[in-house]
């Protein structure tokens, strides 16, 4: 993941927002989520059809005039169906990382604050889902909470949960060992004070990159959990479930494929892009090394 | 030989292992059966009676607390005994048995096609920093971390299935039938299983070989006159095992999840597929049993791996 900070950010302390905007990537990146964010909220405006409504009569068309990106295979709008599909996928991988930060950070903040007995539980148990394969994981966890979005987010959520608490519970031990935290101890701070006070600032940073860096596999998870059945349920449009329905007509329109997946790639993408953006941006240690 | 402390690593590394395996199986066995969605209520049938459900519950001790079911389960577990599917009725160890084959083939078939071309990007790679052989393969690096799983192997049964032919678009060969043909029919789905494989140990192993010749004594090595490809080859490699090894074990526990995606895409008579079915129909004890199979495999390779670490690096003491 590392990569070599760029030849700007290693000039003497240019703004950080002019050196982003320097970067044409970060610049297209931004542009695109932007757009991308657009289209998701304003999709009932936007679409040329409603994504649900069938046509019967041109089914599994081609590109036309009237129909951009052609019908699937109940003569559905491709284009519209996938401005629908953005928003679940778009807003359900922010709220997936959000449920995972909300469940990872307390834990480990516990565990980094009291160790013993505590740390070793939490320990235990955020080693034990880290090694479980993470699309294993939510796959159990929807098949337990039954098939729909809101259940695919609380899956992958708690799959990527054990990733938050470990980082917290790195940074807490660290903040902890810190002289002045030890000199706020010594004047008679209690454990309370010291956390809001000094250990979830700290910990501010490292939990937003962590965040940043895993919006693209929360993205690719809601889609293979839907892409499986077990995410946004038909007719309702999602990125992932136009895929299987392209998998079932792949022979005679494989062209079904493309519109889904470019999505899911070019969105996959700059997430990531972001991700790294924001741990650039945010940590002091890669601007000045 | 290795030595006592080693052994003493080795044990204590299989020691650790037994409680996290207990953990997961006790975290899935109760979030199975606390969650929503009551098995008793499917298998009731069409028109459900208070009695017709309670007669199933009892039947199967749904009725019974949470922890003598579960300790009932492990015990059943210990004797070979997964339970039954409530759909087909298949003893759920069977089921696992029949589908693991075609599995592992695909899974162990991905490790290969990770670890060689991983390996051998990666280390091109980091031979020659900022080169064209860098650039492709940290571009490539990129792309595959965005890449779903699913939809580059709809991509390759697209193109090399369907319009060229090459080969099988769906289903698989059973090995013993044919280990030749099964492996052909196998390469599709292993291909696209390998592709955030190969991205991630290029990743890993660009970087720790770049570590290693940055690093002081590479330096000591040039000044005496040492060439490059000795350097690469001599010392780079015996120093980058470490990491070629830790991040096999980290490769493994993703192709186990995706196996899922490929074999639901390439309809593959699978553990993964049939997890799936089990998942939407709410096969309580297949999707356990699966479960419990599959992080069985990636505990043992995690593992295996720790092992190998304790045996090679000469700083675990």
């Amino acid at each position: 993941m590392a990569a070599p900070a760029s030849p700007q950010a290693r000039r003497r302390r240019p703004s950080r927002l002019r050196v982003l905007l320097r970067d044409a990537g970060a610049v297209v990146t931004l542009a695109y989520l932007a757009l991308l964010l657009f289209v998701a909220i304003a999709a009932s405006w936007l679409a040329p059809y409603d994504p649900v409504r069938l046509d019967l009569t041109a089914t599994l068309a081609g590109p036309s005039a009237a129909h951009w990106a052609g019908t699937d295979d109940l003569g559905r709008d491709v284009l519209s169906r996938l401005m629908y599909g953005a928003g679940p996928s778009v807003f359900s991988s922010i709220a997936a990382v959000m449920l995972a930060a909300m469940i990872g950070v307390p834990f480990g903040l516990m565990a980094g604050f009291f160790g013993g007995w505590v740390d070793a539980a939490i320990g235990r148990v955020t080693d034990a889902l880290l090694s479980f394969p993470t699309i294993l994981l939510a796959v159990g966890i929807a098949a337990v909470l039954g098939t729909s979005l809101t259940n695919a987010v609380i899956a992958i959520g708690i799959a990527f949960s054990p990733g938050f608490a470990r980082l917290m519970r790195a940074t807490t031990m660290a903040v902890k060992q810190e002289l002045y935290v030890e000199a706020a101890r010594a004047i008679g701070a209690g454990p309370v004070w010291l956390l809001l006070r000094h250990v979830l600032p700290n910990a501010v940073t490292p939990v937003i990159v962590n965040a940043g860096l895993l919006l693209g596999n929360a993205l690719l998870a809601e889609a293979s959990l839907s892409f499986l059945g077990l995410g946004v349920q038909p007719p309702q449009a999602s990125w992932g479930g136009m895929l299987a329905r392209a998998l079932i007509y792949m022979e005679r329109a494989p062209e079904l494929m493309y519109p889904p997946g470019l999505a899911l790639v070019l969105t996959a993408l700059a997430f990531n892009s972001l991700g790294e953006m924001a741990r650039r941006w945010l940590d002091p240690r890669s601007l000045s090394g | 030989m290795l030595s006592r402390n080693r052994w003493r690593v080795v044990r204590r590394r299989i020691l650790q292992a037994m409680p996290t395996l207990a953990i997961v199986s006790f975290i899935s066995f109760i979030i199975l059966h606390i969650g929503p969605g009551d098995p008793a209520l499917l298998l009731a049938g069409e028109f459900p009676t208070e009695e017709s459900i309670a007669e199933i519950r009892a039947l199967y001790g749904f009725d019974r607390p949470i922890l003598v079911q579960y300790a009932s389960w492990v015990w059943q577990l210990l004797q070979g005994d997964l339970g039954r599917s409530l759909q087909s009725d298949e003893p759920v160890l069977d089921l696992i048995l029949n589908r693991l084959p075609a599995t592992l083939l695909i899974v162990c078939y991905a490790m290969v096609i990770a670890f060689v071309g991983g390996s051998v990007l990666g280390i091109a790679a980091a031979a020659r920093r900022g080169g064209a052989v860098d650039r492709i393969a940290t571009g490539f690096a990129t792309l595959a971390d965005a890449l779903p799983y699913f939809w580059v192997a709809m991509l390759l049964v697209s193109f090399l299935a369907l319009d060229w032919r090459l080969f099988p678009a769906t289903g698989a060969v059973p090995f013993s039938d044919d280990p030749i043909e099964a492996i052909w029919a196998a390469t599709l789905p292993a291909i696209a299983l390998s592709i955030s494989g190969i991205a991630q140990i290029t990743r890993q192993l660009r970087a720790a070989m770049i570590e290693v010749l940055d690093s002081p004594f590479v330096r000591t090595l040039r000044a005496k006159g040492l060439s490059s490809r000795a350097i690469l080859w001599k010392h780079g490699m015996k120093n980058v095992g470490v990491t070629l090894i830790t991040v096999v074990g980290l490769v493994f526990s993703g192709k186990i999840g995706g196996t899922l995606l490929t074999e639901t895409v390439f309809a593959i008579p699978g553990t993964g597929s049939a997890l799936i079915t089990a998942a939407i129909n709410k096969d309580y004890f297949v999707v356990q049993g699966i479960i419990m199979m599959l992080s069985l495999f990636v505990f043992a390779v995690n593992l295996a791996v720790d092992l190998l670490y304790a045996v090679l690096d000469p700083r675990v003491e």
